[in-house]
């Protein structure tokens, strides 16, 4: 503890910070995603399931305290729903899962002018669970991921005519994790009597495969802006020999804006130039 | 460099191919891929062919030979009924549109239950529901319960309601005749009021994968007594029956563990494994045996559990035509002979 103290402060001292009154505003999008997902898992059916997809979803980019030209931090969330079907069309799947994402990424302008590449790093989480309504011990597929990983991201300002636009590229591979994954036919009730070592799983290159890749264009007017986008999901598992598989495909929809916060116990709001409704 | 580069940029390429590497066969939707992919989804995941010695090879060669693509749905679900009653298993089942294929045991034995008389001539109509249970008092001052189906769940309110209004009978018949099971959960609240200490309940395992003989360490676990409940310490007898299946044979196997509990009747049900469910291509479900249950010996009870000693009693056609319920009639005794024994 005493050794990540020094390094605090020492690293406090080497980076340059924000300078007194310098904002750093966040690039903060609500989004939709409408998509389709094609699945398997085997531990509730050999079969593969395809169907809608939907997100709701938060981001929040913000450049850090510290050297906030060079670093962002990013933080994502979203609620997911997936009602995907068998083969037959007589069975439908209800998958339930929250997301929460943080990555803290270097940004480094390119020669060609608007063109900025990140880099960094990315911590994960997903929580939720796959219903299988027709299943008996093995009704339901718990998702409970941790993975620590790669993202990068290229991000161009441009214009189409006369409207300023970004376009970016984002892709997120996790590295190492841990996941929780039932035993090939162990039941919930034996996980229930205390017997869940052999869920409890270290995710690597080995068993899992996961990537995310996200295309988004923000038509930028006036404060606001919209984003239209496409995302891609993609995870391979295997482990305790069960499989599973997910690709989504969906289109991104969603308003975009900045959001400068205001200390309003100091004089900022001055400095900020902000006209309160309120105070 | 380069070439370390190369490497490099590889290694998301070498991951996918490792983490996808196993390949999840397809079946078509036609009598053979059907007939292919059931044959399948149990080879990989039935937990008792050893159990039952069952060459399921050569279940496969003799109802192969039935499938033709051009059989309609009902002519393909009855050869994969019939192959499925080679596992001699209530839990197994195929589920059709149209039809259930089913291997129930208790089809093969007197039912020896009569719900009417029981409520007709032993309760005379006057007993109480909670939840799943029926209750009430039987003459010479015995306590009856019928649960059932463990399917219902009863609450803790409701058993220290129930014992709490039976407690001054001087014994207790739990009647699970008839009780097909459901969850486990249930029989284990159920246990746990005749219980002062806990109990070793038993053992779980499950298959670990697609071998017939890979399977888990046996997981061992006990039941825990309800804590700052109504208990039940004075004599019980459990009746059952070949119906008294599933989650109702695992409360029969643990309650014939405790000293101060008989069991009565015809030996129970079976069907000691955790039932899991896969499906077809064609949508069709089955149901099958995937995790095994051993009881606290370490035995399957697949086949059932026997009454306790000298208490294996059938309803006879003499005493139904005299109103009388002949394993009724022989827990009275048991009760009587252990009240007499303390």
């Amino acid at each position: 503890m005493r050794l990540l103290q020094i390094l605090a402060v020492v690293l406090l001292a080497v980076l340059p910070t924000t300078a007194a009154g310098q904002e750093r505003p966040a690039a903060v999008a609500v989004t939709v995603d409408v998509g389709r997902l094609h699945s398997l898992d085997t531990y509730l059916s050999p079969l593969r399931y395809s169907g809608m997809h939907l997100r709701v979803g938060f981001e929040r980019l913000r450049a850090t305290r510290f050297n906030p030209e060079a670093w962002v931090n990013q933080v994502s969330a979203g609620v997911t729903y997936d009602h995907p079907s068998n083969p037959a069309g007589n069975n439908s799947l209800h998958t339930l899962i929250a997301d929460l994402d943080w990555s803290m990424m270097w940004r480094k302008p390119l020669p060609v002018d608007g063109l900025t590449v990140y880099a960094g790093g990315a911590l994960g989480f997903d929580g939720g669970v796959t219903y299988n309504p027709r299943n008996s011990n093995n009704v339901c597929s718990p998702v409970i991921n941790l993975q620590a990983g790669a993202t990068g991201m290229l991000a161009y300002r441009t214009s189409l005519g006369r409207l300023p636009l970004t376009l970016r590229w984002q892709a997120t591979v996790p590295v190492v994790g841990g996941f929780f994954l039932p035993d090939y036919d162990q039941s919930f009730y034996e996980i229930y009597l205390g017997n869940y070592g052999p869920a409890v799983n270290f995710g690597w290159w080995g068993n899992r495969f996961d990537m995310e890749n996200l295309l988004t264009a923000d038509f930028h007017f006036g404060a606001s802006s919209l984003r239209l986008g496409y995302r891609n999901e993609f995870t391979t598992l295997f482990e305790n020999n069960i499989s599973v598989r997910r690709c989504v495909h969906s289109l991104v929809v969603g308003v975009s804006w900045e959001s400068v916060r205001v200390n309003l116990r100091r004089a900022d709001r001055e400095r900020a130039g902000s006209i309160s409704a309120l105070y | 460099m380069r070439t370390f580069l190369r490497k490099i940029a590889l290694l998301p390429v070498l991951a996918v191919l490792l983490a996808s590497c196993h390949d999840v066969p397809e079946y078509a939707d036609n009598p053979r891929g059907n007939f292919e992919a059931l044959w399948a989804i149990l080879d990989e995941h039935y937990c008792f062919f050893e159990y039952k010695d069952v060459d399921w090879q050569a279940v496969r060669m003799e109802y192969s030979r039935k499938i033709d693509d051009r059989m309609t749905d009902e002519e393909l679900f009855r050869v994969c009924a019939d192959m499925l009653l080679e596992l001699r298993d209530g839990h197994t089942n195929l589920v059709s549109p149209f039809d259930m294929s089913r291997y129930w045991i208790w089809e093969q034995y007197p039912q020896n239950y009569d719900e009417r008389l029981i409520l007709e001539h032993y309760l005379h109509f006057d007993y109480k529901k909670a939840s799943g249970i029926s209750y009430g008092m039987l003459k010479n001052n015995v306590a009856y319960m019928h649960y059932g189906s463990f399917s219902s769940t009863i609450g803790e309110g409701n058993l220290d309601m129930i014992l709490s209004s039976l407690s001054l009978a001087e014994g207790l018949i739990i009647d699970v005749r008839d009780n097909g099971g459901g969850i486990l959960t249930n029989a284990e609240t159920l246990v746990a009021r005749f219980i002062d200490n806990p109990v070793p309940a038993g053992f779980i395992a499950h298959k670990t994968g697609p071998g017939h003989n890979e399977f888990s360490e046996s997981y061992a676990y006990s039941i825990e007594p309800a804590r700052g409940r109504v208990h039940w310490n004075k004599p019980v007898v459990v009746l059952t029956n070949r119906s008294s299946f599933s989650a109702t044979n695992n409360f029969v196997s643990i309650m014939k563990t405790l000293p101060n509990v008989r069991i009565v009747g015809d030996v129970t049900g079976g069907g000691c494994g955790m039932p899991f469910t896969g499906e077809l291509p064609n949508g069709w479900s089955v149901r099958f045996s995937a995790a095994p249950i051993y009881d606290v010996d370490g035995r399957l009870t697949e086949f059932g559990v026997e009454p306790s000693e000298g208490c294996r009693v059938d309803m006879t056609e003499a005493d139904r035509q005299a109103n009388r319920d002949t394993i009724m009639e022989r827990a009275f005794e048991v009760l009587a002979e252990m009240a007499a024994a303390q």
